[in-house]
């Protein structure tokens, strides 16, 4: 791998990994999955325009940001179920228009096509999402702790859940191109889950997932020697959870 | 006069669960809410800070603060979020939290905490944001007896000093009569507004449906 893959790989972890432990704590850990299915027909937008996949898989989320807080407003029941219909569909149009050459490179990745703008626009992405988790850091707390409660003391949740929303399409967007659709979402349940089994304070556990985006990357990128660095990247999260599961198991 | 309800209604899809309610509230009133389950009491809180939409007119005086402590249910205690950063991030000044808990009791999370302990939290934090007004929503539930006492105490150091309204709704009748000057009473409309002391067993039984065996303090 060239350095600037590398570094592509690395910040596109920590950009997933800050925003993971918010989507556990929201009960919301399948949204990863879901959006990133709905990125299928973007990428095939952008492979028969031949620009970036980035912005044809950006656009699409964003769209389906937009698809799945209106849905959100109307129904408010059966969320769950309408976004697992929403996101089949999109699969579903997908692979109608995505040639079948690219199909497995957009479902698995391909970062050996990544370019200098890649790694531009993936610096962009990670700085906005830290300033932002930093900036609103108080009030994403409070809500993770209660939507009601965080209302009652005159936070806009509306208006924070969907900036949340869109650094996660942002993150996905930058993670596709690294993992591809099919895994991406692991990035968004795995670091979660592990930082917030074995951290005691807020502050801790927001350092400890941008620590676990780096170290897991750097992992996955070793073993994607042996491996294709999809699934290395998953397996590394996955030795990293199991570490801390253990850790946190016999309290050391 | 502090705040002002007229002819409150709240419907949740078409079905009305508060309706027509009106009172007022003065400066430094401690106002009691009872009524059975279901009887739209958190609904009436939840008007009040604006949370749902409402029909009818809510008036504040202006630049009224109004703090809620909600009940202790529907939170999310798995989150890694110390009783410290929990002060911090609400904006309440050290000093302010420092003098009622010891630097070993802040290092806990939330997660940590009993309901006493979480709910003793919650209502310091409320009442030390200067409010004009705290709405206290079945602050007692998790209380055993002695927690109740610490943090009936605080509730009352606190009103003394600096001089708020409270509305508290709860269950337990006793511990409204030993707070409050005036009770209203709901099950979807007003059932009765007035001074502890009117507060008949007659009308408590028209209230819950039931004969209701309380101890009421007579002032």
């Amino acid at each position: 791998m060239e350095i600037q893959q590398i570094v592509i790989t690395i910040i596109s972890a920590i950009s997933l990994s800050l925003l993971s432990g918010f989507v556990i704590l929201k009960r919301q850990s399948l949204i990863g999955d879901a959006f990133s299915h709905i990125a299928l027909p973007g990428i095939a937008l952008a492979l028969s325009l031949k620009i970036d996949i980035f912005w044809g898989a950006l656009i699409f989320l964003l769209l389906g940001t937009f698809l799945i807080i209106a849905i959100r407003e109307k129904i408010k029941i059966f969320l769950e179920a309408v976004v697992g219909f929403i996101f089949l569909l999109f699969l579903s149009l997908g692979k109608i228009f995505i040639e079948d050459e690219e199909l497995i490179e957009s479902l698995f990745g391909n970062i050996q096509k990544a370019t200098t703008l890649d790694l531009g626009i993936a610096i962009i992405v990670c700085s906005f999402i830290i300033f932002t988790i930093l900036k609103f850091k108080d009030k994403l707390a409070i809500i993770s702790f209660s939507e009601e409660f965080a209302q009652a003391e005159g936070i806009n949740v509306k208006k924070i859940d969907f900036i949340f929303l869109l650094m996660i399409a942002m993150a996905i967007a930058l993670g596709i191109r690294v993992t591809g659709v099919l895994l991406v979402g692991s990035y968004l349940i795995l670091p979660g889950l592990s930082c917030l089994l074995i951290t005691k304070s807020f502050n801790r556990f927001l350092l400890l997932s941008g620590f676990y985006g780096i170290i897991s990357s750097c992992l996955g990128i070793f073993l994607s020697r042996f491996i294709e660095l999809g699934p290395a990247i998953v397996i590394s999260q996955s030795l990293i959870f199991i570490i801390f599961f253990i850790l946190k198991s016999f309290k050391l | 006069m502090l705040l002002k309800v007229e002819n409150l209604t709240v419907k949740f899809d078409e079905t009305p669960v508060l309706e027509n309610i009106s009172f007022e509230l003065e400066e430094n009133e401690v106002l009691g809410v009872i009524g059975p389950n279901g009887a739209g009491k958190t609904t009436l809180l939840k008007a009040l800070i604006f949370q749902i939409p409402f029909e009818g007119k809510i008036t504040y005086k202006e630049g009224t603060v109004v703090k809620m402590v909600p009940q202790l249910k529907n939170l999310n205690r798995n989150l890694p979020l110390t009783v410290e950063e929990f002060f911090i991030f609400s904006k309440i000044p050290q000093e302010v939290f420092k003098s009622f808990f010891d630097e070993k009791f802040l290092k806990k999370t939330l997660s940590n905490l009993s309901d006493g302990e979480l709910q003793k939290v919650l209502i310091i934090k409320a009442l030390s944001q200067k409010p004009d007004l705290v709405l206290l929503d079945e602050p007692s539930s998790f209380l055993d007896p002695k927690n109740k006492e610490t943090v009936f105490s605080i509730i009352e150091k606190f009103h003394e000093r600096d001089k708020f309204s409270i509305i508290i709704v709860s269950h337990d009748i006793s511990l409204i009569s030993s707070m409050t000057d005036r009770v209203i009473c709901l099950n979807k409309n007003l059932v009765c507004d007035g001074p502890i002391s009117h507060l008949t067993p007659e009308i408590l039984e028209k209230l819950y449906g039931y004969k209701v065996m309380a101890h009421l303090h007579r002032h």
